[in-house]
């Protein structure tokens, strides 16, 4: 009985969070200094986020009350597409430093601090327009 | 249950001991090569199967011939790289992206070894990029880039990618700025407590990129190369035992990873090669067939050589060719399967055994030396089928031409024209760069060759040319060839070819072309009806087809039109604008540029419907680089009564401006500068005083002068009679201070007359020596002429020397800054051209090891 209570409040608390959509635009320099951009779509689904890339998922924060507990990325991986998990937290910080993924932008946008953020190896993101 | 614990067993296998892991992923990446720049292996073959390359197997088989393999060559091939430049990172990427290509392939006839398709997708991934875990260290960036990657966190990231998900990760093992990417694969990491340190040894496994004997195996698949490296480090763990910081200890405080990445964004440098053509090509089977060019299984049926094919070979395969005169040639045979021989056979005209190839294994091709023919002579060349084991595979032909050919693209042979051709050799010195000791070259010999619909025929053997302009023969049993060429061992050698008018038109002027792989041609006149424009493009090889691609700029720097012209051996196109690019109006058209892998000749032509005119305009292959400064004098149109002097600057790149320091020189010395930048493909295209300062009138201007301080520019300048039909035109000198010698021909046969008009272009006088060269190169008689500040004085020989038909050349040499030009026309003016300060004395600093 306690069970079911809670998790009809997680999912009453996932539903008072609005479903948001956030663009961002990733400007790089590869390993030849050349600038390539790359357009993010970040979708928030309850606490979860989705992040697409050319129409397709590439990676998923999985967050409860708040705090990332997981992160999966689709990898190209010796021809096929594998999932790769991160779930340890030390980890998980390592792989929200991401320079190509813009997690922690989005994580800091969500929270109301700012829409662009400089991460090392000169990658900028910026938020380019959000959708309620 | 258990079958998903067999998944994962899959992928990875896990030791756990009491302070040991061991971790390895299955299957791993495999092997494959950095194809170093310096080497530029992917176009040229080197340091592994020689030809065809990895390139140029992808081009022929796609039907896009050469364009990957020369943007290989402009791009990834420079023998003066780093020697740490290379494709480590575009092989690491594609080998844990990409499935090891698994046996080779037959693509359109073409084989793919195994290490071909490897090099194509070190190529693809060559600009992939990624999470990147760590700073990459630049050199400049630091100590806190040197130092890390953190080992913590590197510890973590081999968890994270190798333990818990089973994938490899990339690393620049490289602490310095210098990167060395390889796929990590295994690692053994064992450690010991002391208090809150833990003392930890990292045993790493990568997969290498580079065999035991330097040279990737082409069917390598085995994939059992690799190299270990160990580091140490310290962690610091918290009260529960959980590590919370790192360093590195021992050797490995200067040699650690720098930094470790896995790529998610794949992208090829190389922007004429796809990553879906290389995987289909991976997917196909290998199949045993001829190449297209069969049969050509006897004497009979033997084809032309060419260059550009890519032959197999199941039987004999049956070619012929020929030698001219004046040709140093080296034909080299190249069995792409190097574990078999190459095997030609030379055969004379009347297909009786002639002699062998020779095989030399340092450059694994077969050749033979084709020197001093007497006459255009024909042969046959059997490859033939080698003895050891089956045989089918890709083999190249290549021709070394070993002398230079020097060009004139067009002839005009109706009875409207007389066309006439001189040929001189401009003297040089080469300069011994350690002993300083100087050498002239005066003379040298070359052969004259014209070029027919269907072959070429020999025109004049072993003609001596000296500095003294003489004139040449043109004909073969009185017929006009296509085009003519001098094969010679020295490109010193120049000719003119005019053209007069028979009807009441005037003349025109060519001068000679060394083939180049790029041309510029920085402008298009607008549409007139008066006027038509015209280009020649020469095929200069009768090796090969080549393939000509041209692109058209308009006046808003975009590209208007591009595409190519197959030119066949010794071919030549010659038409007018119109036809050529008939959906584009010359109008819109800025500038033109030809580029090709192989060597080509073209050149622009200017001409009134009417006949009376045709004028030559120059196509740049060198263009003026950044440092260099050009300048272009205003009075080089004497005796005409309402001359103009145009100028067309062009930059011709794609994505650099180029910026130039204008400096107009006025007639009391004063010097006007400005700043003048051309975006990419940008024209600047104007009479001489539209270049000029706005507070400066033409009346008071000598010259101007422009240096490139940034990027590069093709630049040319045209001069022309306002009230006549006449144009000439040159490339404009570069500025050089101290003594400088140029020779001028004196023409004075066909009705025409010679004279010099030489212009001192500084504000000091000036003494400049003038000597008559005769027709053995010899100098007969000289003056001494004086010119005061900026002044332009002409020189007619009649006046100034006692036997002027005996000169055929001026030497002018001077220790002044001074331009001279030479003015050649008839009494009644109905012939009239200009040379420009094009025939310079040139000293080669010679190099020493």
């Amino acid at each position: 009985m306690k069970k079911t209570i809670f998790a009809l409040f997680i999912i009453c608390l996932s539903l008072i969070l609005p479903a948001k959509t956030i663009l961002i635009k990733g400007d790089y320099k590869n390993f030849c200094g050349e600038n390539f951009s790359l357009n993010w779509k970040a979708v928030r689904n309850g606490e979860n986020i989705k992040l697409f890339l050319n129409g397709k998922v590439k990676a998923t924060l999985t967050i409860k009350n708040g705090k990332v507990v997981k992160i999966t990325e689709i990898k190209r991986v010796a021809g096929k597409e594998k999932i790769f998990t991160v779930t340890s937290p030390s980890k998980i910080n390592l792989e929200l430093k991401s320079n190509f993924y813009p997690f922690s932008l989005i994580l800091n946008f969500l929270n109301g601090k700012k829409a662009t953020e400089e991460k090392k190896g000169n990658t900028v993101f910026k938020i380019t327009g959000v959708k309620e | 249950m258990k079958k998903a614990i067999a998944t994962i067993a899959i992928f990875f296998t896990i030791f756990c001991f009491a302070d040991t892991e061991v971790v390895e992923i299955t299957p791993r990446p495999w092997n494959g090569y950095w194809w170093p720049i310096i080497n530029g292996g992917l176009c040229t073959g080197l340091d592994y199967n020689q030809h065809p390359a990895p390139m140029e197997k992808y081009d022929f088989a796609t039907g896009q011939p050469y364009l990957a393999t020369m943007w290989e060559l402009q791009n990834h091939y420079n023998p003066k790289a780093p020697n740490w430049w290379g494709h480590c990172n575009g092989w690491a990427a594609s080998a844990v992206m990409e499935e090891e290509p698994p046996h080779k392939s037959t693509y359109n006839k073409v084989v793919f070894y195994v290490g071909d398709m490897k090099g194509l997708l070190a190529e693809c991934y060559q600009k992939a990029y990624g999470t990147v875990y760590g700073t990459r260290y630049t050199g400049d960036n630091g100590d806190d880039a040197f130092n890390d990657i953190n080992p913590l966190d590197f510890q973590n990231v081999l968890e994270t990618y190798l333990k818990d998900n089973g994938i490899p990760i990339l690393i620049d093992a490289d602490p310095t700025k210098e990167i060395w990417t390889y796929p990590l694969y295994k690692y053994e990491l064992s450690y010991t407590d002391e208090g809150s340190t833990r003392h930890v040894t990292l045993k790493i496994y990568c997969a290498t990129d580079i065999y035991d004997n330097g040279v990737l195996d082409p069917d390598d698949t085995e994939d059992t190369h690799f190299f270990t490296k160990t580091y140490t480090y310290d962690l610091t763990l918290d009260i529960n035992g959980n590590p919370i910081s790192g360093q590195w200890t021992g050797n490995s405080v200067n040699d650690h990873p720098d930094f470790a990445w896995y790529p998610e964004h794949i992208a090829s440098d190389n922007p004429y090669i796809s990553l879906e053509t290389v995987r289909t090509i991976i997917s196909k089977e290998y199949t045993s067939e001829d190449d297209a060019k069969e049969p050509d299984n006897n004497f009979e049926q033997s084809h032309p050589i060419d260059e550009n094919f890519i032959y197999r070979i199941k039987n004999d395969d049956y070619f012929n060719f020929f030698i001219e005169p004046g040709e140093n040639v080296t034909l080299k045979l190249y069995f792409n399967e190097y574990s078999n021989y190459a095997v030609g056979t030379i055969y004379d005209n009347n297909q009786n055994f002639s002699d062998y190839f020779t095989y030399d294994n340092a450059s694994r091709c077969a050749f033979y030396n084709f020197a001093n023919a007497d006459d255009i002579t024909n042969y046959y060349l059997v490859a033939e089928y080698p003895i050891i084991g089956y045989y089918n595979d890709n083999y190249s032909i290549l021709a070394e031409e070993k002398n230079s050919a020097i060009i004139i693209p067009h002839t005009l042979d109706t009875s409207f024209w007389d066309n006439f051709v001189y040929g001189a050799f401009i003297p040089y010195t080469i300069k011994n760069q350690e002993t300083n000791e100087e050498t002239e070259v005066n003379s040298a010999e070359g052969t004259l060759i014209g070029i027919f619909e269907n072959n070429s025929q020999l025109i004049e053997k072993n003609v001596n040319f000296t500095a003294g302009f003489k004139e040449l023969p043109l004909t073969v049993n009185d017929c006009i060839p296509l085009w003519i060429k001098v094969n010679c061992q020295d490109n010193h050698i120049k000719l003119l070819s005019f053209y007069q008018s028979e009807g009441d038109g005037s003349m025109g002027l060519f001068y000679s072309n060394n083939p180049a792989k790029r041309f510029i041609l920085p402008h298009v006149p607008p549409e007139i009806n008066y006027w038509w424009y015209g280009l020649v493009i020469v095929n200069p090889s009768h090796f090969k087809k080549i393939r000509v691609y041209y692109k058209l700029y308009d006046y808003n720097k975009h590209l208007l039109k591009d595409g190519y012209f197959d030119l066949p051996q010794y071919g030549k196109i010659v038409d007018v604008f119109e036809n050529l690019f008939p959906d584009v109006e010359m109008d819109n058209t800025s500038y033109l540029e030809f580029y090709s892998k192989d060597n080509m000749v073209v050149s622009a032509l200017y001409g009134t419907r009417n006949h009376r005119e045709l004028a030559y305009v120059p196509a740049d292959s060198q263009t003026v680089k950044e440092g260099e400064t050009v300048y272009v004098t205003k009075d080089i149109m004497p005796q005409t009564d309402n001359p103009w002097a145009g100028i067309a600057i062009v930059n011709p790149y794609d994505h650099k401006n180029a910026k130039l320091y204008v400096t107009a020189i006025g007639n009391d010395n004063s010097q006007n500068h400005y700043y003048l930048t051309l975006y990419p493909h940008e024209k600047k295209v104007g009479v001489f005083e539209n270049f000029l300062p706005d507070n400066l009138n033409l009346d008071d201007v000598e010259r101007i002068e422009f240096k490139v301080k940034q990027g590069a520019i093709s630049i040319f300048a045209l001069y022309g009679d306002h009230d006549q039909g006449m144009l000439a035109s040159y490339l404009p000198p570069r500025k050089n201070d101290g003594m400088i010698t140029y020779y001028m021909p004196n023409i004075n046969q066909h009705n025409l007359k010679t004279t010099i008009f030489i212009k001192n272009e500084k504000n000091y006088s000036a003494q400049v020596k003038i000597y008559g060269i005769d027709q053995t190169g010899q100098e007969i008689e000289s003056i001494v002429i004086s010119l005061n500040k900026f002044e332009l004085k002409s020189v007619n020989p009649d006046e100034f020397f006692s036997d002027p038909q005996s000169i055929k050349s001026f030497k002018i040499y001077s220790s002044k800054t001074i331009t001279p030009f030479a003015v050649i026309k008839s009494d009644d003016n109905k012939f009239y051209d200009i040379i420009g300060p094009d025939f310079k004395k040139e000293t080669i600093i010679q190099q020493t090891q």
